[in-house]
């Protein structure tokens, strides 16, 4: 037996072969590496290649959900096919670098057992059986096999991932969907023409704003039956619908010469909605609430220029929060909550060009991310980390996906160009 | 001499007579009709030329009337063009009164936002100088002698509204409230106190003590009832109230927000509350 383990230590070895070697020649000599998670660091993952027909599908999207999540490091994961047999060999794993080693099992039924090992600790420390829905590579599926990335993100760092989420986006005037691993480009089935879509925290509904000819209104959208309903805001124009975290309220902008912000219970539509904001004629739109739902962010024009302001979510208290400067006169806009309340996202014009950037709610510290071409309209991901935004950095406008912890990006759309993403909560099943 | 040419005799000089007359008829007969002909001709000479007089004034009517048509189409132009203008012109005023509207509106954040920023700027002075009275004297630390400090200082009214207002966007409610009472203890009659007073309710509400709040918020609208923060303070008492399904004691404060405190944007808010709900 123990013979036998030799031959498949030998056979593995040979399998990994060169991909590792850069993994084995970074590993300092003393290093312990365990799953003790620390924040900014990115313990390393070993993907024990999968067994059966969708085996190397599942193996591909989880490695790649993982490395977009930026919290693991994905240990060689496009090397061999060779799949353990019998006993564990956690000491290699452990010259390779990987604090976890994950197997996962194809059962008949269609479901995936999967079992985190703890390399240090040299015992299984998670297991869970999954269900994969729906035939193999349909969207179900694929949102199934991101879920089980995202809790195996949360067995080691203690945080749950955020592959198994969509983005919304406009292209060409139309609503579009797109998975957090760009995969699954597609319109909106029955929605068509719309701007600054928002999601409901259910991950269920949708809100967005409709062009019509004589101006524009809000719309709530039920993913699952395509049924519709229009809010009536007695207004001709309103726009910039977006959900309280709790789901029981939706606030928007409406007005005809200027815009204030208002509130209206969600499925009360037919009630007269709230008046949030008193903007005397000016512009006051793109409202995003706090975690807590107690205070509203938004753009205003109150002050000759565009700037984020914030304020009760009853109307009282706005105030100023992003400029400091009385001299300077950008143009800030795009306003988004981070999940976990610390900052506020929003595009600032710098030399003539939108950036994304961030500000702290607790000291107003601003921090610039982008400075390549055009870059606009950010949004959350539920894990307060990662963000969607537009950029124009490859000629067209596109989205694309930034760490605000490591300052990378990915592009996430290609073809026509893209704009106004709007980064779902975590899905649990397919709307 | 016969009687028959006695009669010829007779007749004779008639018909001489007549025949002269028939003679001079015919004369005169050709004069007439040369007259007739004449009176004919100059009759249609006189008609033509009436004839011509007449195109003549017709061509002249028409031209008249051809000039008249193009003074009152010049007249129109002129009248619309003058329309254009007034129109543009109110358009200018209106789109003026706007933007000067704009202006004052800005102008009123940015006071406030001067005001906001003179209060950090009157927190950091007094920080320094707090720093400054208790940091050691330059030079003392070379002797023997340990360094010489003045008497404790203590922060003034700006620094400990700010240490307030920190602590409060930190989610620290009890530390704010700290703050913000020995803003109230140590300066009451500081210009801060009202905001000092109305953060402390603010702390109240961040902790989920909605009763201390409540009543907190009845002071800073009894104490200070001339501060901006006074509508504001009533204006959160009301919608507690109206959360709370307190319906009529939420619309009287509504009501004395609107009375009392009617250029306030609270009371902007507060009168979607009070009458028929209006839309946007």
């Amino acid at each position: 037996m123990r013979g036998m383990v030799r031959r498949f230590d030998a056979i593995l070895m040979m399998g990994l072969g060169m991909a590792i070697g850069s993994a084995l020649a970074a590993q300092e000599p003393g290093v312990r590496i365990g799953l003790t998670y620390t924040p900014g660091s990115q313990p390393g993952i070993y993907l024990v290649p999968v067994r059966g027909a969708d085996g190397d599908s599942v193996r591909r999207i989880i490695a790649r959900d993982l490395e977009f999540g930026h919290r693991l490091t994905v240990i060689a994961p496009d090397s061999g096919a060779v799949v353990p047999t019998g006993r564990f060999n956690y000491p290699l794993y452990a010259r390779l670098g990987a604090a976890g080693v994950v197997q996962l099992v194809l059962q008949a039924d269609g479901s995936a057992l999967v079992t985190l090992h703890d390399v240090v600790a040299a015992q299984a420390q998670e297991t869970r059986r999954f269900a994969l829905p729906g035939p193999r590579l349909s969207p179900a599926w694929r949102l199934a096999v991101h879920g089980i990335a995202d809790v195996i993100e949360e067995w080691v760092t203690g945080t749950r991932g955020v592959a198994a989420t969509r983005v919304l986006f406009v292209r060409g005037g139309a609503l579009w969907r797109i998975d957090s691993d760009g995969a699954n480009e597609q319109p909106v089935p029955g929605v068509g023409a719309a701007l600054g879509p928002a999601w409901h925290p259910d991950g269920r509904s949708i809100a967005f704003a409709r062009m019509r000819d004589d101006g524009t209104s809000v719309v709530v959208h039920e993913l699952a039956s395509g049924e519709e309903r229009r809010v009536r805001t007695g207004a001709p124009l309103s726009l910039s619908p977006a959900f309280s975290p709790d789901g029981k309220w939706l606030a928007f902008a409406a007005g005809e010469s200027g815009t204030d912000l208002y509130v209206v219970p969600v499925g009360a539509w037919d009630e007269p909605p709230l008046r949030v904001t008193v903007g005397r004629g000016s512009t006051n739109a793109q409202p995003t609430f706090a975690p807590d739902g107690r205070r509203i962010a938004f753009t205003t024009s109150r002050l000759g220029r565009n700037e984020i302001y914030l304020t009760d979510a009853d109307g009282a208290n706005p105030e100023l929060l992003t400029s400091t400067a009385l001299t300077d006169a950008p143009y800030r806009a795009d306003p988004a909550w981070s999940p976990d309340g610390r900052f506020v996202a929003f595009s600032t014009q710098i030399d003539g060009r939108f950036q994304i950037a961030t500000i702290s709610l607790r000291d107003r510290a601003v921090r610039q991310y982008t400075t390549e071409g055009i870059n606009e309209d950010p949004s959350w991901a539920p894990d307060g980390r990662h963000l969607v935004f537009t950029s124009s950095r490859t000629g067209t406008r596109q989205l694309w996906v930034l760490d605000t912890e490591s300052g990378r990006v990915r592009q996430l759309t290609r073809g026509a160009a893209a704009r106004m993403g709007a980064w779902s909560p975590r899905l649990l099943s397919v709307p | 001499m016969s009687l028959r040419s006695l009669r010829q005799l007779v007749w004779a000089p008639a018909v001489l007579v007549t025949a002269g007359a028939c003679l001079a008829t015919q004369q005169d007969l050709r004069v007439v009709q040369g007259d007739v002909v004449a009176v004919r001709d100059e009759f249609r000479r006189l008609q033509s030329a009436e004839r011509t007089r007449d195109s003549l004034r017709a061509v002249s009517l028409d031209s008249s009337l051809a000039q008249i048509a193009l003074l009152l189409r010049a007249t129109n132009d002129t009248v619309r063009g003058i329309s254009t203008t007034v129109v543009r012109l109110r358009g200018d005023v209106r789109e003026d009164l706007q933007n000067v509207r704009a202006q004052l509106i800005a102008i009123q954040e940015l006071t406030g936002q001067s005001q906001r920023r003179i209060q950090e700027l009157r927190a950091d002075l007094e920080s320094d100088a707090l720093e400054k009275s208790t940091a050691p004297i330059a030079g003392a630390a070379t002797g023997r002698d340990t360094a010489r400090t003045s008497a404790p200082a203590t922060p003034g009214p700006a620094q400990l509204y700010q240490m307030g207002q920190d602590q409060l966007r930190r989610g620290s409610g009890a530390s704010a409230r700290s703050a913000f009472g020995a803003l109230l203890a140590q300066y009451p009659r500081s210009d801060l106190a009202a905001d000092a007073l109305y953060g402390m309710a603010e702390a109240y509400t961040a902790e989920g003590n909605a009763t201390a709040a409540d009543s907190i918020y009845n002071q800073v609208a009894v104490r200070f009832p001339t501060s901006e923060r006074a509508p504001t303070a009533l204006y959160k008492r009301a919608t507690a109230l109206r959360l709370a399904g307190k319906a009529e004691p939420a619309r009287t404060l509504y009501r004395q927000i609107i009375q009392r405190y009617p250029q306030s944007e609270a009371a902007v808010l507060a009168e979607q509350f009070v009458g028929t709900p209006r839309r946007p």
